[in-house]
């Protein structure tokens, strides 16, 4: 184990330095190198960056580009210009941490207002609900305490699991015909559940954190984003072998090739280690 | 093309854009049931669906070519020679030649393994490069933004991707994360203006090569439906459900009006039958169908499929466009069996099972089944 602490510090360190080197001008973060500015990206990479150090010069760069990009409805959209959709969860999560009352209340106004009567939120305008945007917003509302309806999104959430214990980008049923759980949308669910209070010992979340454990089993090589969460859900679930498992997996992808791939991917995994760096 | 989103955008006025997105996720004003018909394709008007039919009929020889080959296996051999014959049936070789840049387009849509058969076969893919290759030595990339995984590193690893990828020294991009541009949509039906990744309109040189699967909401998953991969699930998200909604045939057909790839090049040696796109049952039809008109290469692979085109409604919004020739010529090699029937999806069975090309049949079935004005 002393040997990992030293690489996740060392891991840590690496994706600070390089998010610090990949933030484009404008102050926003891309999902891929180079590219234009995504508001997802821009809010997980402040998470982790002020989850280090508080005060920085590049989170406050990316708090400016977030509040310039925050609609007039209140949502932000997930590129500058665009509609309010489900990415306004992100920011006000990380805008949470700082001290922007105006902007984050207009934020949870736009959230409440756009949850749908049938439950839950859609990814946006115009679309159906999903569990995983959902879970976004679940995250984002208990984190600023403002959480409506928490029988309510319980039951939605629950009613999004697939027979397998995971979820699924879908629906659980499709035409009749059961569907497989999906390795990168169960960890958010599980997420938002244990925001909500729901513990390890419900069956339910126990068959989710075992088709998890399950899956990131048969994989043959890492996949970071997905694993990052699965690390992520194992410190919020207190599952240590679980998370010793998927992060010796994680440890064997060069960090390069991760940014290369994809930024978001990196910050979740800076944040995630950091949780698990903390936890255990 | 009006603009590109990003840090060009700055010199453009704010609220103009924001007007520009507003046309792309407007709300339609439809309850629940319309929603439905809208997402099959079932909200045409009468006069539309007579005017579709009579396009569809209409059997003047056309100047699209598609190519029918045999190919019975995944083996190299026998793919790279069925992609080759089949590139030189269609006599696309100069144009190949004397580009700077081919985006191919697979279809993958979830992290599926080769063997299910719901993904293109990395196979497929390998001997289309190297089939290129012999044409080119200028930039081949391969782009899918996969609709229903967030994860494209699993998408890669499962589907036999990232190994094609090593293997030809062929980059990938990943077209739910690129750049921005949105698209002004020619007489448009649902979308106004559609936001597309930038290597897509920045490619000399677009190859769509799909799955033969039949599809549970729009009858048929060919090149035209596989386009619907290039939405960028950053605005979407996953499923990229918004498109749905806004009525999925249609939506279908305004897409295949802005994007024209060059080549529509099918694995159909074993496709889907069913209730695909994923959940039907494996059926081997042994054929490469490709074509340049991605609409007449559907078309004729759906006949291919045993299903009349006429009663499939993403067609009839695509001749509404009069995107592409219901009667292309047909080029075929070595086809030395007729490919079995498909099963139908279960949603549009009944109607893809009318079996002769009559305009009445199709008209009452509506009525009946949808009681439809």
């Amino acid at each position: 184990m002393i040997v990992m602490k030293k690489e996740i510090v060392q891991y840590i360190k690496e994706i600070q330095s390089f998010l610090r080197l990949c933030q484009n001008e404008d102050g926003g973060w891309p999902y891929l190198l180079k590219r234009q500015s995504f508001s997802e990206p821009t809010a997980w990479s402040i998470v982790f960056l002020s989850e280090l150090k508080k005060k920085n010069e590049e989170s406050e760069k990316g708090i400016k580009w977030l509040l310039k990009t925050q609609n007039t409805d209140g949502g932000w959209p997930n590129i500058r210009h665009g509609p309010s959709d489900i990415r306004t969860a992100h920011s006000v999560y990380a805008l949470t941490d700082f001290q922007y009352p105006d902007q984050i209340h207009k934020g949870i106004r736009w959230l409440k207002f756009n949850k749908r009567l049938t439950g839950g939120w859609a990814w946006c305008y115009g679309a159906y609900n999903f569990v995983e945007p959902t879970s976004y917003a679940v995250l984002a509302l208990v984190k600023a305490g403002a959480l409506p309806h928490k029988n309510e999104l319980l039951d939605f959430i629950f009613s999004y699991q697939c027979e397998d214990g995971g979820w699924n980008s879908c629906s659980p049923i499709m035409l009749d015909v059961r569907q497989k759980g999906q390795i990168s949308v169960t960890p958010w669910p599980l997420l938002a559940l244990k925001k909500l209070g729901v513990s390890s010992k419900d069956e339910r979340i126990r068959k989710a954190l075992q088709f998890l454990e399950c899956q990131t089993k048969k994989l043959k090589e890492p996949i970071p984003y997905s694993q990052s969460l699965a690390l992520w859900v194992s410190v919020d679930y207190k599952q240590k072998s679980t998370g010793k498992n998927v992060l010796k997996s994680l440890l064997e992808k060069k960090l390069q090739n991760i940014w290369r791939e994809n930024i978001l991917w990196t910050a979740l995994l800076g944040i995630s280690l950091q949780r698990y760096m903390e936890a255990f | 093309m009006d603009c590109i989103i990003g840090n060009q955008s700055s010199k453009i006025h704010g609220g103009f854009l924001e007007s520009i997105w507003a046309d792309f996720y407007q709300l339609f004003a439809m309850d629940i049931e319309e929603r439905k018909k809208g997402l099959l394709g079932l909200d045409i008007t009468p006069e539309q669906l007579k005017r579709a039919l009579d396009y569809l009929q209409n059997d003047q020889p056309s100047s699209d070519i598609v190519a029918l080959v045999e190919c019975t296996s995944y083996e190299n051999d026998e793919l790279n020679e069925s992609i080759f014959h089949s590139i030189d049936l269609l006599k696309v070789e100069e144009q190949i030649c004397s580009c700077k840049e081919i985006l191919i387009k697979p279809n993958f849509i979830e992290a599926r393994f080769p063997c299910q058969h719901a993904t293109t076969h990395p196979a497929f893919l390998e001997a289309l490069i190297c089939v290129l290759r012999n044409y080119t030595n200028k930039k081949i990339i391969v782009g899918e933004g996969s609709g229903h995984e967030r994860d494209t590193a699993l998408v890669l690893q499962n589907t036999g991707l990232s190994d094609v990828l090593k293997k030809c020294s062929v980059k990938f991009v990943d077209l739910n994360y690129d750049d921005i541009v949105l698209v002004d949509v020619p007489n448009p039906l649902t979308l106004k203006r559609i936001p597309l990744p930038k290597s897509i309109t920045s490619a000399d040189i677009v190859i769509s090569a799909p799955k033969l699967k039949t599809h549970h909401w729009t009858g048929v998953s060919l090149g035209m439906k596989n386009l619907l991969g290039v939405f960028p699930g950053s605005l979407c998200g996953h499923p990229k459900n918004r498109l749905h909604w806004a009525s999925l045939p249609r939506a279908i057909a305004d897409l295949v009006s802005v994007i024209k790839p060059e080549l529509t090049i099918i694995d159909g040696i074993v496709g889907i039958e069913g209730n695909g796109p994923l959940d039907g049952v494996e059926k081997k039809a042994n054929v490469i169908i490709s074509g340049t008109n991605v609409f007449s290469t559907d078309i004729a692979a759906c006949n291919v499929m045993g299903f009349l085109p006429v009663t499939i409604p993403k067609f009839w919004f695509c001749s509404l466009k009069e995107i592409g020739s219901p009667s292309p010529r047909i080029k075929a090699k070595e086809i030395k069996k007729v490919v079995d029937h498909f099963l139908p999806p279960p949603v549009l069975g009944l109607l893809m099972q009318i079996s002769k090309n009559r305009n009445k049949e199709i008209m009452d079935f509506f009525k009946d089944f949808l009681n439809f004005r």
